[in-house]
């Protein structure tokens, strides 16, 4: 609903003279800084629309009125397969944007062709410091939860995510075909959502449930637990990752190919990827930057973050998301409806 | 059994049927009433499954309708390579679902199946509890004969073993307008199914079949008709929701009325019986239990009557009343009756039957506490000839009299001696004989007095206001423990005691001694043997020499009775001639020596040598004399001895006075040839005029008398008494001659004939020594020693 009314609302904009460059884009994930000092630069506004599941923002994808969004964030599976569809705009024609060459070779390779890497991370778990002393050291904090955190989960609606501590936990790849791993998982899962207390995005939760304050720890992105902190006004919430492994995500940019506003988009792109915004940028909304460069010249404290930038022996035990096959997303789709339907009755 | 028992034997079995009854109609009614319910119920659930499934099956239709009408469903046909479209519109549905929470479910299922160029599902979107799940075949066969049965919509419903149901809501679209094919095209068409499971109908069909014990069934037709109820409802136009409850659910149902019936039946039943129980007892057995008890009261506690409390009112004061009337008579009739049983009526003091039993109480008691009884026989004297002479109104007034003036003796008596009144009793044995019984007296000499206070009722004969009459009294006295233990042995004994004081001479006392009793047992003794034997056995004849004085020779023998008894031995004619005489045996004994006497004349007349005079006792007291007379005569006839020859000596102590019976009688015998002699003169009443008139030829001087008058200051009277009898015509014997003196004597004053010792013993004929009479004197005097 959200989304339908920002939509609208973007819509109007259209009819202003300044354009508006329209982002599809998670909240907090692009500074506010750096937004008011392109604009104030180009002379153009930038309007964000937000979501909160990649899901969602597939389905924006497909089902949006053309002509609407012009950059999205997306992940590196939606970036392969909008990109094999024709609905992202070739890096290739990215043109007076040379700023994105300096990505990471490696980062880009993941993004494909159709989109550049924007920030990375690792999947793990956010915990209240306060109520959770010890950090959690395994997917089973989770899995099997002590009596002190029963009832204080928060869960993913994803249906990579949402699997994805089962999977790890089995030593399986997050993206088995399989239906017996599969399955394995969804008992696993099933098995202790008496002891979820939401499926819902941990900063979405925080931000408009009353219980928030039941949460205590979370499935989550590294660099969440800093929006969880504001959000919550006070700096409770840490990330970690676990022993098990993480998984090792890139959100890609991409420019939608019809958007009629393809230059100042790049504009803008070209912008975010000089290496002090994106240094600015990245440690702004607290996610790694892709950029070298950029890295170098963050704060030390910021770099030296494990939570943000994983030590190796940890990336080396990562994962990383792939496209799956129709039949495998439906599958894990019906699954992960099982288990909130389960959870809600 | 009592009114109680009754009255429960009676409420019970009445209360019973009618409660029984009662219950019965009730729970016939309650049957009913509950048969009617229960199908009111069961139409009810019927009708709320038919609406949940309804509601179900509304929505389904209208759900797929509205998905075939979403742009998610066209793109996802569209753009079917587009895995987003997928998952966009199962987003959509799950979305939308979401919100509908009235239509809870627990599945749903989107299906999109192509048949052209093969079978092929398109689309498959569920959202239940198991992610894995496919569609089931059932669901497939159901879009199959869409299909095949060329119908383009319908819905179905698919029910599998588990109880779990889906409703298949299907419809074939074109894939290009989305709209209903031409029928031709049908099966070029793509088949869209909405499944539901109606969870709630699925739960409220589980609580009507837990609840009822209910079958439940959906179906075209109703299945066939079997015991219990039935509900139906339609579910749509071929489908029907039948609910079929077994007759045990009913029973169920019923049972607990039952019982719950029986228990209120049961306790009421009780509480008005022992309440009914209670009241008829309390107002109607309770007055005649205490009229029972109060009748039986009378009987314990020696009441005269019952109390009256009803005052004769309702029945049972009638009852009481009437008991009361008719015990009073009753025990009054009673109280007659025991006085005139205890009571001789004309002296109203106690009867025989009465001291009887009185004795016995007081021996129970005087054995028990050693104390001393003592039993006053009266028997009056000569009260017979009272009677006989002045007839019975006298008698009787007599015998009234004297039992007044004896209760009062006797009072006088308790009061000096200090008895107490109860512990003596007077009473009227019989006739003339009364008793007086005393208990409880401490001085031995109580008895005595009391008896001789009795005996000076009688100082001058007996006076009372009709006169006075020689009436007295022979009183015998027996005492407990020493003459007897037992009633009998007192009665009979103080009766002995009587008995002797009579024989003693009348109007005295006589204590019962055991000599008393030697004596009356001996008497008893030859009363009996007298009456037993044979008289020839035991008998025997003695004969004493009748001298004559002139001519000292034998000229007569008197004949006397001897007899030796086998059991008692030798028995004295003293001792049982009286007693013979007193018993009537006297006429036997006399035709006894009678005859023997006679008999034996022959054989004495040839001892003897000649002819003599047989002189033989008769007791006088005969009644008969004619009869004595005829068998004398026979007698004398039949042994052939001249009548002349036969003296009969009456013995004149028997003769009280001068009777002209007696004077005829005896001329009777006169007539006859019979010489009569006078016995015994000078000890009893000879009157001088039997002494003129009676036709006697001899006169017999008592020995008792001749002793006395021999003595030398009496002995002149003997002379003139001799010439005085002589002068009559009498022969005068004198008896009790033992002296040769004596002989003399009487010899020279003219006695005719003398009798003795002096002559002879009375002996057997055998032993008779006739040749000289007196020379056996001395013999004889020796002999004297020994009885023969």
């Amino acid at each position: 609903m959200k989304l339908v009314v920002t939509l609208m609302l973007v819509c109007l904009c259209d009819f202003a003279l300044a354009d508006t460059l329209t982002i599809l884009n998670w909240e907090d994930y692009l500074s506010e800084k750096t937004i008011s000092t392109w604009e104030k630069r180009s002379g153009h506004q930038v309007a964000q629309v937000y979501f909160d599941n990649d899901e969602d923002r597939d389905n924006v994808l497909v089902t949006h009125k053309e002509q609407v969004i012009d950059i999205a964030i997306i992940d590196e599976v939606a970036s392969n397969i909008f990109g094999q569809k024709g609905s992202l705009l070739p890096i290739s024609s990215y043109t007076n944007a040379p700023n994105i060459s300096s990505v990471d070779s490696s980062l880009q390779q993941i993004c494909g062709k159709n989109s550049v890497p924007y920030l990375w991370g690792t999947f793990g778990i956010a915990y209240r410091k306060d109520k959770i002393p010890v950090p959690p050291s395994s997917w089973n904090f989770l899995l099997q939860p002590n009596d002190n955190v029963k009832g204080h989960i928060g869960l993913m609606d994803d249906f990579t995510d949402t699997l994805a501590p089962a999977l790890m936990q089995m030593n399986k790849s997050i993206n088995t075909e399989l239906r017996s791993d599969l399955k394995q998982a969804f008992d696993m899962i099933k098995a202790i959502l008496p002891d979820v207390l939401t499926f819902e995005y941990g900063i979405t939760f925080v931000n408009a449930d009353k219980r928030r304050n039941e949460l205590y720890a979370a499935l989550a992105y590294s660099g969440d637990q800093f929006s969880l902190n504001e959000k919550m006004g006070k700096d409770v919430w840490a990330f970690t990752t676990v022993q098990e492994g993480t998984i090792f995500w890139v959100d890609c940019l991409a420019v939608m190919a019809d958007s009629p506003r393809k230059d100042i988009a790049l504009d803008f792109i070209n912008y975010l990827y000089s290496s002090q915004v994106a240094a600015e940028n990245s440690e702004a909304v607290r996610v790694a930057t892709p950029i070298d460069a950029a890295k170098a010249l963050q704060s030390q404290e910021f770099r030296d973050d494990e939570a943000i930038y994983p030590p190796v022996h940890i990336l080396s035990k990562s994962q990383q998301y792939e496209v799956l096959s129709p039949g495998n997303i439906l599958l894990r789709n019906r699954i992960t409806s099982s288990l909130i339907k389960l959870h809600e009755s | 059994m009592n009114l109680s028992k009754r009255a429960l034997v009676v409420i019970i079995p009445v209360l019973l049927v009618s409660y029984c009854v009662a219950a019965l109609s009730v729970y016939s009614l309650l049957e009913n009433t509950t048969k009617r319910l229960e199908q009111s119920r069961l139409d009810l659930a019927a009708t709320e499954l038919a609406a949940s499934f309804n509601q179900y099956s509304t929505f389904g239709e209208n759900y797929l309708l509205t998905l075939v009408g979403k742009p998610a469903f066209r793109r996802m046909i569209g753009e079917h390579e587009n895995v987003y479209h997928h998952v966009a519109l199962g987003s959509s549905i799950e979305a939308t679902i979401r919100s509908f929470k009235q239509h809870q479910s627990n599945k749903l299922s989107f299906a999109v199946v192509e048949m052209k160029p093969k079978e092929k599902e398109l689309y498959y979107f569920e959202l239940s509890d198991d992610p894995f799940a496919v569609m089931s075949e059932a669901q497939k066969q159901t879009y199959r004969d869409m299909f095949s049965a060329k119908s383009p919509s319908g819905w179905s419903l698919i029910e599998d073993k588990h109880g779990k149901a889906e409703i298949v809501i299907s419809g074939i679209i074109d894939r290009t307008t989305y709209r209903r094919p031409i029928r031709t095209l049908l099966n070029d068409g793509i088949a869209v199914q909405f499944s539901i499971e109606p969870s709630n109908y699925l739960v409220l069909k589980q609580k009507i079949e837990d609840n009822y014990q209910a079958i439940v069934t959906t179906g075209g037709a109703a299945p066939k008709k079997i015991a219990g109820l039935h509900a139906s409802q339609r579910l749509g136009k071929d489908l029907a929701v039948h609910i079929a409850v077994p007759p045990s659910y009913l029973d169920g149902r019923l049972a607990a009325t039952r019982v719950l019936l029986f228990i209120i039946s049961l306790l009421f039943f009780i509480f008005s019986s022992l309440l009914l129980y209670r009241l008829i007892n309390r107002y109607i057995t309770a007055p005649i239990k205490a009229l029972e008890v109060e009748l039986g009261s009378v009987q314990t506690d020696n009441k005269s009557n019952i109390n009256l409390r009803h005052s004769g009112q309702g029945e049972v004061g009638r009852l009481e009343s009437t008991f009361h009337k008719i015990y009073g008579e009753l025990s009054r009739s009673y109280l007659k009756t025991k006085e005139l049983a205890e009571h001789d009526p004309l002296t109203k003091l106690h009867n025989l039957t009465y001291v009887s039993e009185l004795v016995q109480e007081r021996l129970i008691e005087a054995r028990k506490n050693d104390g001393n009884i003592a039993l006053i026989y009266i028997d009056l004297d000569n009260f017979k000839l009272v009677n006989d002479k002045y007839g019975h109104e006298v008698g009787d007034a007599l015998l009234k009299a004297f039992a007044a003036r004896l209760n009062n003796v006797i009072r006088q008596v308790d009061l000096v001696c200090g008895i107490n009144p109860a512990d003596t009793t007077l009473g009227r044995i019989a006739g003339d004989e009364f008793a007086v019984i005393i208990s409880h007296f401490e001085d031995k000499d109580v008895p005595s007095r009391i008896a001789q206070r009795v005996l000076s009722i009688f100082d001058k004969g007996f006076v009372f206001e009709q006169g006075t009459f020689p009436v007295s009294a022979s009183i015998g006295i027996s005492l407990y423990p020493e003459d007897g233990h037992t009633l009998s042995q007192l009665l009979s004994n103080a009766d002995h005691a009587m008995y002797q004081a009579k024989n003693s001479g009348k109007n005295k006392i006589s204590f019962y001694s055991k000599e008393l009793a030697l004596k009356l047992r001996r008497r008893m003794d030859i009363e009996r043997e007298l009456s037993v034997i044979d008289f020839d056995d035991e008998f025997h004849l003695v004969y004493m020499p009748l001298v004559c004085s002139k001519s000292n020779q034998i000229d007569g023998f008197e004949v006397l009775l001897r007899w030796t008894s086998a059991k008692l031995g030798f028995v004295g004619p003293d001792e049982f001639i009286p007693i013979a005489e007193a018993n009537g045996m006297f006429v036997n004994i006399d035709a006894w020596v009678s005859e023997a006497a006679i008999k034996s004349y022959k054989v004495l007349k040839q001892r003897l040598g000649r002819d003599f005079r047989l002189s033989i006792n008769l007791s006088s007291a005969q009644l008969n004399m004619n009869l004595v007379a005829v068998g004398l005569n026979s007698l004398a006839e039949q042994y052939q001895v001249p009548t002349q020859n036969i003296q009969l000596e009456m013995t004149e102590t028997l003769n009280v006075e001068y009777s002209k019976q007696a004077d005829a009688l005896l001329n009777v015998l006169c007539d006859s040839g019979f010489k009569i002699a006078i016995d015994d003169f000078g000890t009893g009443y000879t009157a001088l005029l039997q002494l003129v008139e009676y036709p006697a030829h001899m006169i017999k001087f008592d020995k008792e008398f001749v002793d006395k008058a021999m003595h030398p200051q009496n002995r002149s009277m003997l002379e003139p008494l001799v010439s005085l009898c002589q002068s009559q015509g009498l022969e005068v014997t004198v008896e009790g001659v033992e002296t040769e003196e004596g002989v003399n004597y009487l010899r020279s004053i003219g006695c005719d004939y003398l009798q003795g010792y002096y002559f002879g013993l009375p002996a057997k004929i055998d032993d008779l020594d006739l040749v000289s009479p007196g020379k056996h004197y001395k013999t004889a005097k020796a002999g004297l020693a020994q009885p023969q």
